[in-house]
This record gives C-alpha cells, structure tokens and sequence, in this order.
C-alpha cells in the first residue's frame, strides 16, 4: 500500500503539471488525493480481513481507489484495482487484495 | 259559395301581381281555388302546401299568408247569404289549418325533438370530457408511474446482470427478462405518443433554429446505435442554408431520429444517408425535404402499404413494436407534413419527409471577408465541396486543399493572413498526426485566433489540440462565431453554472482544475452525494449536470430519476470509469445526454461544455 | 306492363285482365278485401292476388294517406311466367327457394319472427345476389287487430310471402333511407331475452337509456321517439346497421322492447336526426330512379316515419311524384327491407323510407 502511495504522489504532480496547472494548485490537489486514498486504502485492509464483509462495499472502495489512482495519473495501479474488481467474485479474489495492498 | 267572373278577375289579377305569374298560370291557380269553394276539392290545398315545401322562402309564405288572407276578407265581404260567410269561413279555417296550423304542430314537434337530440349531446359531450380529462391524466400518471416502475425493474436487472453472480440458464433468463422490459418500456414511450397525438394533446411549439445543428443533433442520437453496427456507413449530403427557419424543431427531429433509428434497426451492412435539400416558395417560406436511404432488407409492395399502421413491424427478432413509424406519420400529417416511403425488397429503402417552414427573420449567416482554410483529402466527400461552394457564395474567402504536402506546406509557410478557420477531413489516421502538427501550430502567436476543426471523422478519437471535432459535418453557424470563438480561448464568454456529483472528493478537484482552467467564467458547483446534489438542483438552475453513476447511497440512475421529478433537465452526462456495453445501453435508455468517461479526458469535456455554452447562446 | 291503381270505389275502373295485383288494406278490412278478390276472381279465373296489411295505406294521389277508409289494389299485367308466388309458414326452420330461374324479390311477413332476418340473408344468397326487398305487415290498433298476409283468398297470420320475379324479365330496384346518425358512446347489450333488452353494460336497459335521453314516456314511445342503431357482431360500423324502435318499456324490470330480436354482445347506439339539409339529400337520391317507363313503385314507410314527419308526410310523398313519376303504391309498415347502399345487401330496418321499383327489362332476349 505504502509503495502504491509513493508511486502515486511521484506521477501526480508530473501528470497535473503537464497540463499547465499551478504549483500551488497542483499541491493542494495532490494531497487531497493521497489523503483520500489512504482513508480508502485503509477501508479496504479492514474490509478483507473480516469474514463476511458485503461484496458491494468492497466493490465500490475498489472502484473509489481506481478512480483516484487514475485522476492522479497512476495508470499502471489503477489498472491493476481494476482487474482484481472485475474478479471480485473468485474464490480467491481477497487473497489477490491482500497481496495488492501489502 | 259560388264565384262570379267579376271576383274570378279579380282573384287571377291578385294573383298575376302577387307571386308574378302568367295569366294562365294565375287562372288554372284561381281554378283550384274555386273548386275548393264550390266543391270541395282539396287539390289546392295540397299543391300550395307542396309550393311552400318547395320553395322554402320565408318571404314565399309570407306572400301566401297574406294572399289567403286578403282573398277570404274580399270574398267575405263579397258574399252574400249567410250560408255563404259560413261556407268562406269554414274554408278558410281548413285551408289555414292545413297549411299554417298544422305546421306549426309540426315546428313544435320538431322543437321537441331538436330538445331531446340536444339532450343526448350534452351528455355525450359530458362523457366525452370526463374521459379526456381521464385520458390527460393517464398519461401524466402512467407516464410516470409505469416509467418509474420499469425504470425500477430495469435497474434492478441491470444491478443482477452486473453482478455477475446468475449462470447458464439463469443468466438466459436474466438476458430475456431484461430484454423484455427495454421492449416494454419502448412500448409504454410509443403508445404514450400516440395517445398524445391522437387525443389533440400534441403541442406545435416553434422556434427559431438552424436545420443543420438539428441535424447534427438527430445524428448524434442514433450514434451509440450505429457504434453497435460497425459495418454501417453514415454519409450525409445537406444543403446549407443561410438563415434560420422558424418551426417546431423538437417535432421535426422526432421524425427524423424515428427514420433514422429505423434505417439503423433494418441495416445491417452497406450505407445510410441522411440527405437534406431545399426550395424556396416565396420570400416568406421555404420547402424543406429531409432523405434517409438505406441498403438494409427492405420491403415487399405489400409491407410498405402497410409501413404507417401501428404495429408495422416485419422482422420479428427486429427490436422494437412498430409504432415508431405511425408515430413519425400521424407527427408528420399534425405539422402539415408528408412522409412517404419508396422500397425495393432485398435492397434498401428511401423515406421522405417534406415539411414547408417559415424563414425566420433571426439569424442571417454573414461569413463575408471570413477566411476560411479547408483541407479534404477525400475528393468524393461531395457535402464538404458543397459546403465550400456555400461559403464562398455568401463571400467567405475559401482555400481549398486536397492534398496533403501542399496543405502542410501552407501553414507552415504562413506568415500573413492567417485563416480564420482551418477545416480538416481526413483519413482516420490522419487525424493523429494533425492534432500533433496544431499542438506545435498553436505555439506560434500568428495561429493566436485560428480555430482549428476536425470533421467527418466518421468514429471516435481522442484528439487533444483540435478546438472542434465533428464525427460528421460541421455545422455553418460555426464560421460566424470567429468573434465568439476569440472571447471563448480566454473562457471569458461562457458563464453557464455547472452541477458535479462525486463521492470522490479527488474527482470533483480534479474536474474544478481543468473547467476553471479553461473556463474561467464558468460556475462550477461540486456536490459529494446524490442527496447533496438534489438540494442543490431545487434551488439552481444548471446548464449541466455531470453525475458519477456509481456513488454510495443514491448511485447516479437514482439520483438521476430523482432530479427529472424536480422540473426539465438540463444535459446530465454520466461520469463513469465504467465503461461496458450493459452501463452505455443503460446510460442511452434512461436518458442521459452522454457519458464523461474517467478518467477525465479535458479536450472531451471542453468540447461538450462548448457546446451547451453555444446552445445556450443559440 | 299494364298498370292500374285503384281503390274499393272505383274498381270499375280496371280495363285490362291483370295478372296479378297486390292489395293493401288496413288490419280491420279483411271483408272488404276478400269480397273485392271474389269478384276480381269471379272476372278473371286466372288472377292471383296477394296482399299485405297496413297500419295505413299510402297512394300517390290525394290524400297520399289513405286514412281509415280505403284498400289499394295495384293491377298489374305481367308476362306469362315472369313470376311465381311461395308461401311459407315462418315456424319452418329453413327458407327453402327454387333454384330453376334467378329472382328478384318481394317479401312480405305478418309479423317479425325469430329467423326472419336469417331468411332476409339466405334469401339474397341463395337466390344468386339479387334484389330483395319488402315489408312486415301493420296493423291499425296494436291491442286488437292482428296483422296478415293475403295469398288468393286466404288471410295468413303467421306467414311469409315471397314474390318471386324473374330477373330476365323485371328488374327490382331501389334503396331504404333513413334520417339518422349515430351519436355518442356505444352500449353494450349484456342481458336480452328474445326481443328485450334487460341490461345495457350490466345496468338496467331503460336506466342506462333514461341517464342520456331523460325520462321516457308512453307518448315518447307511441311517437317513435328515441330510435338506436343496432350493431350485431357481424357488422363493421354503425352506419351500416339497422335502426330499431323501442315497442315497450318496463319500468319495474328496466327493460326494454324492441321490433326486433336482440342479442347478448349487440351494440347500440343512439340515433339523432340528421341535419334538414342532409335529410333532404338523403331522400334525393330516391330521385335517380325517375323516368322509368311502364314502371311502379312500392313504398314501405316505418310507421315510425309517419310519426316523425306527422303532416309532412304527403309533401315528401308528393315530392316523390313529381320526381319519381310513376304510379307507386305503398303502406306504414313495422318493418322495413331494403339495401341501405345501392348494391349492398338488404337488411330488415326499422325508421325508414323502402323504396323498390319494378320496371320491365328492356330490349329482352
């Protein structure tokens, strides 16, 4: 989870700046995102490590997370979220989560 | 009583003066008379009684009434015994009571009568109300109602089907239960029109408009349709016109989209080409034609007799319930109108729809000393050589290029009077490359003002440094807003007020980033929940509305529902990651205007906002 | 052809041996008429005659009515073999009808009866789509006279006449009108019995009627006042059915009597008098037969007609002499039958005007 933060905080102010936007907002923006998904990755970790969590909780703290991963410019995790939302219903799909998140 | 030739004479010279007759004629008159005086005989009764049924002249009677009354007060004072007086008397009263007496027992009848038919009308009339006013009703209600309730079931099966969770022959079930309530929705839309036309509840409102921005319009509305058909080419061949008409646009494109989507149902390969041509009848009006041919199955003598009944639908595993052509007819004959088809079997089929409309007396185009640039590598793209030809007529200064080193070697010669528009159709590849040569164009101060466009792309691209883009034509009103245009690079023009829902609070920056950006103008109010938005949405009113469909507590459809209840809509789009087949039919069917997808691609968004900010203005 | 019109006082007046002649009488002259037939036989052994009775009689000389007085005889002198007369008792299940020659067709009735209208069909199909018309006889005093049919001496009460005219010969022609439209909603006739109608949309008959046109009175009933068109099941619009008149109402049990059989899943719908202008149009067009030689005229007017147009009776009676000029004869009958469209099938009616014109076929083979 730590590294998917890093990643994420590398890329946004790459990926905001590009289209012109100002330090300070780009600044502001990014933190934002990076606080709002650590709150979401931190749901996510108590979601898996109950026994019977309800499926559509955790199929729209995927979808939240995806959808921060790619405003901020990370891709390649976003697209990751997103394959493992799509398999949601494996049998070893929190297994997958867990592995993600570590 | 006896009359003597002294009264006979008399009698006929009354008569010859009073109603005009020939002697003889007065004299055979004056005979009958006397028979019924000596004899008895009530021929004259009957022939006059016949004269006044004939001649139906009130002043013919009138003549009668007094003639009878003069001849009887003569021949009584004419008469001399008293069995005589009693004699004219007692005639007289017969003759009287024959011919007026019993004709006004005979008004009187028909007086009562006339009451009692009056009578049943008014009750008629009575129910034939109160089951309009049920009919009105019905259709507010059940317009709501039943949509609500098969919006419900359509969610609901939509929420199963993504789920994922049915298999086999469960998810068979599934498929068909959900295609069953599309169909059926389909159907409660139809009928709810036609009842709305046929019950005289149809409103004509017209408007001033432009035919070829409704045209866009109509195609945009078939497009999701036509994406599910790769094999179909759409062309288009409009004439353009400079000025706008004056009718009721949203009628018109009913029809429209009615034949289009129609074309698309029953084409499965080949072409379909919307077509476009006027004639003007006078300085006042102008008749306008609107074409759709299509390659598709078409239809036997037989099926095209019976194209405009209700329920017309001659591909049974073809989605739909064959009102939608009944419906574009009875719109069609309501707006004065006529839609005609021609068909062959097996090859295709034409439909017509000739509608007369009033110039308006807004909106003259006025492109003169407008320098325009425009480059179509396809040199058999008539509508683009047609539109060329149209601008230069109305004083444009056109270059036209068609291959591509003289094009490129042009604007990167420029180094004075520069374009003010620069048009660019062509091949799908092409378009990638130009938007790269415009993102190094636009770095030079002399390309400060150009407007670039994209057109008759035909399929979506992601094209960023494009100002416009056109899957199909561009519209004309688009060359007279070079001033428009300039206002708008700073987004000083555009202050509409903008309505965003997200539960991510990321999204909603990332999205105030770029509009204030571009749009500076512009309001932008951010709601983080369904419940937030529809407070909002009461108390404002919005150009636009983009809503995130998948939110905790009120997803997007639901909050979506809700805000239709509030009063008319603005454009919602959807704004979504989830870009799937199931999540476009659905966003198509329920309403929205189109789908944002995330994440946020900004030239996208822009162009959508330009265009509701240029509607707005229009 | 020969013919002569003539009345009881001046049968004397008959100077050609007749084939055939067709009497009406009033319901209470039965004696007159059979002494006038034993005469006429008398005088001419090979005459046949029938006859029909009437509430009155109607002439096309003054007084056009004939009140309670005279008998009409119309004398005609047909060809040899142009025709041929079958009585049938109307309790018959089936019309059975000779199929050696095609006929046209006039058929009397003494009264309505249950298959009467499957025979008016069967009749015109059976005998090859030629033309039919005719009448159900009247009578005077509903309470005590009964109405007949005259076939060569004999009063039959509950008969069907049929005058078979053979087409090489004689064509028939002519048309019903009436002067009514349908108006308003359709009611549905849920419950009947034979000629009455005990519920209109499950609600009592005369109740659902009494809502629309208000009370309704013996003297609303005696007038014909609130006629309806009946739509059977096999019948496409209203303008092509039947009129009926209300016979009696029943104020306890709702219900209401028609001229007429009624059937569950009938529709109804209530009629109103045409416009003037388009009542006269209606009855011009009884003017496109004019002017045919050696031709008459029979004329079945409802009984109900009579009531609606009271004294203006004879001025369309007149109206139709002067236009139509031949000899008609004719009488107020409780029924009607006759092609509302020329060329289209006759039905039994009830408030109209029957016209049918017998004219020899010129230029005969």
């Amino acid at each position: 989870m730590k590294q998917i933060i890093e990643r994420t905080v590398q890329v946004a102010y790459d990926y905001l700046k590009a289209f012109g936007f100002e330090e300070d907002k780009v600044e502001v923006t990014v933190q934002k995102g990076i606080s709002e998904l650590e709150n979401a990755f931190d749901r996510l970790q108590e979601l898996v490590s109950k026994k019977d969590f309800d499926i559509e909780e955790l199929d729209n703290i995927l979808h939240s997370i995806k959808g921060i991963l790619f405003q901020l410019g990370n891709g390649t995790d976003g697209a990751v979220v997103d394959s493992l939302r799509d398999e949601i219903d494996h049998s070893n799909a929190i297994e997958k989560i867990a592995q993600f998140i570590k | 009583m006896k009359l003597s030739k002294a009264n006979i004479h008399i009698l006929i010279t009354n008569a010859q003066k009073r109603f005009g007759l020939s002697y003889d004629t007065a004299k055979n008159l004056v005979k009958d008379f006397q028979n019924l005086l000596e004899k008895d005989d009530v021929t004259f009764i009957y022939e006059l009684n016949y004269a006044i049924f004939h001649r139906r002249n009130h002043k013919f009677t009138k003549n009668i009434l007094n003639s009878i009354v003069e001849t009887y007060v003569y021949l009584y004072g004419e008469a001399k015994t008293k069995e005589d007086k009693e004699t004219i008397r007692n005639n007289f009263e017969k003759l009287f009571d024959m011919i007026f007496i019993e004709r006004c027992q005979y008004s009187k009848r028909l007086e009562e009568k006339s009451h009692r038919t009056q009578k049943i009308l008014q009750h008629t009339t009575k129910r034939l109300n109160e089951t309009l006013e049920t009919q009105e009703l019905m259709i507010a209600n059940i317009s709501h109602e039943m949509r609500t309730s098969l919006n419900a079931i359509s969610g609901y099966l939509t929420i199963i089907n993504d789920r994922d969770i049915l298999q086999g022959e469960d998810k068979q079930y599934l498929n068909k239960a959900t295609h069953a309530t599309r169909t059926l929705k389909a159907l409660v839309s139809d009928i709810l029109s036609i009842t709305k036309i046929n019950s005289g509840q149809l409103e004509i409102q017209k408007e001033n408009f432009w035919l070829d921005r409704m045209l866009l319009k109509c195609i945009d509305n078939v497009a999701l349709m036509l994406k599910k058909k790769p094999k179909i080419q759409l062309q288009t061949d409009i004439e353009f016109i400079p000025y706008m008409v004056y009718g009721d646009q949203n009628h018109i494109m009913e029809i429209i989209i009615n034949i289009l989507s129609n074309a698309v149902k029953y084409t499965d390969r080949g072409y379909i080409k919307l077509k476009m041509d006027t004639h003007k009848i006078s300085q006042e009006e102008i008749m306008v034609h609107f074409v759709v041919a299509d390659s598709g199955i078409g239809m036997t003598k037989e099926q095209v007799s019976h194209i405009f009944s209700p329920y017309s639908r001659f591909k049974t595993e073809r989605q739909g319930l064959g009102l939608g052509m009944h419906i574009a007819h009875q719109l069609a004959k309501k707006l004065d109108g006529t839609l005609s088809v021609h068909s062959e079997y097996q090859k295709g089929s034409i439909f017509t729809f000739s509608i007369k409309m009033c110039i308006s007396k807004e909106g003259k185009i006025d492109v003169s000393k407008r320098k325009i640039c425009f480059f179509c590598e396809n040199n058999q793209n008539t509508l683009f050589h047609k539109r060329v030809e149209f601008l230069q007529q109305e004083g444009a200064l056109v270059e036209l290029f068609e291959k591509e080193n003289e094009f490129v070697n042009y604007l990167l010669t420029l180094d004075k009077d520069v374009p003010d528009f620069i048009s660019i159709a062509s091949s799908f590849d092409g378009y990638a490359k130009y938007d790269a040569l415009i993102y190094y164009l636009k770095s030079l101060p002399i390309f400060r003002h150009t407007i670039f466009i994209a057109e008759n792309i035909n399929q979506h691209i992601s094209l960023n440094y494009f100002d416009e883009v056109y899957e199909h034509f561009s519209p004309i009103t688009l060359y007279i807003r070079s001033e428009h245009k300039q206002k708008h690079k700073n987004g000083k023009k555009y202050d509409i007020s903008i309505l965003a829902v997200d539960d991510t609070e990321t999204n909603l920056d990332i999205l105030r980033l770029f509009i204030s950006k571009q749009f500076p103008n512009i309001t932008l109010d951010l709601a983080s929940g369904g419940y937030e938005a529809i407070g909002m949405f009461k108390i404002k009113k919005y150009d636009m509305v983009m809503l995130d469909l998948k939110m905790p507590g009120l997803n997007g459809f639901e909050v979506f529902e809700k805000l239709k209840k509030i009063g008319p809509l603005p454009p919602v789009y959807a704004f979504s990651a989830d870009i799937y087949k199931s999540n476009i039919d659905k966003i198509e069917e329920v309403g929205f205007a189109g789908l944002i997808e995330k994440p946020l691609q900004p030239q996208k968004l822009y162009n959508i906002i330009e265009r509701i900010a240029n509607e707005t203005d229009y | 052809m020969k013919i002569k019109v003539l009345t009881c006082d001046d049968m004397d007046r008959l100077d050609f041996e007749p084939t055939l002649i067709v009497c009406f009488y009033q319901s209470n002259k039965q004696k007159q008429v059979l002494n006038h037939y034993a005469m006429l036989k008398k005088q001419y052994p090979k005459i046949d005659m029938i006859g029909c009775s009437s509430e009155s009689n109607i002439y096309d000389q003054i007084p056009y009515i004939e009140g309670d007085s005279r008998c009409l005889f119309m004398c005609l002198k047909l060809e040899k073999d142009a025709y041929r007369l079958e009585l049938r008792n109307n309790t018959e299940e089936r019309l059975r009808l000779p199929k050696d020659k095609s006929y046209n067709t006039i058929m009397f009735s003494s009264q309505y009866f249950e298959k009467i209208e499957n025979w008016i069909n069967d009749i015109q199909d059976e005998l090859g789509g030629y033309n039919l018309f005719g009448a159900i006889a009247g009578v005077s005093d509903v309470l005590t006279d009964t109405a007949t049919v005259f076939y060569n001496g004999k009063f039959y009460d509950e008969h069907v006449l049929l005058w078979l005219i053979d087409v090489t010969y004689y064509r028939l022609d002519g048309l019903s009108v009436h002067q009514f439209q349908p108006v308003g909603f359709e009611f549905i006739v849920t419950k009947s019995f034979k000629d009455t109608i005990y519920e209109l949309d499950h609600r009592p008959a005369l109740k659902v009627l009494e809502e629309v046109v208000g009370c309704i009175t013996a003297q609303n009933i005696q007038s014909f006042d609130f006629p309806f068109f009946l739509k059977r099941s096999d019948m496409v619009s209203f303008d092509e059915s039947p009129l009926s008149s209300i016979k009696t109402i029943d104020k306890v049990t709702g219900s209401i009597s028609l001229y007429r059989y009624v059937k569950e899943h009938d529709k109804l719908k209530l009629a109103i008098p045409l416009s003037s202008k388009e009542q006269e149009d209606r009855l011009k067009q009884f003017h496109k037969f004019h002017k045919r030689e050696d031709s008459i005229a029979f004329l079945f007017n409802c009984v109900g007609i009579k009531a609606y147009l009271g004294m203006m009776e004879f001025v369309y009676l007149m109206d139709l002499k002067y236009n139509l000029k031949m000899p008609f004869v004719g009488f107020h009958s409780f029924g009607e039958i006759g092609p509302i469209e020329i060329n289209q099938k006759s039905i039994l009616h009830n408030q109209t005007i029957s016209l049918a014109i017998l004219s020899p076929v010129k230029d005969r083979v």
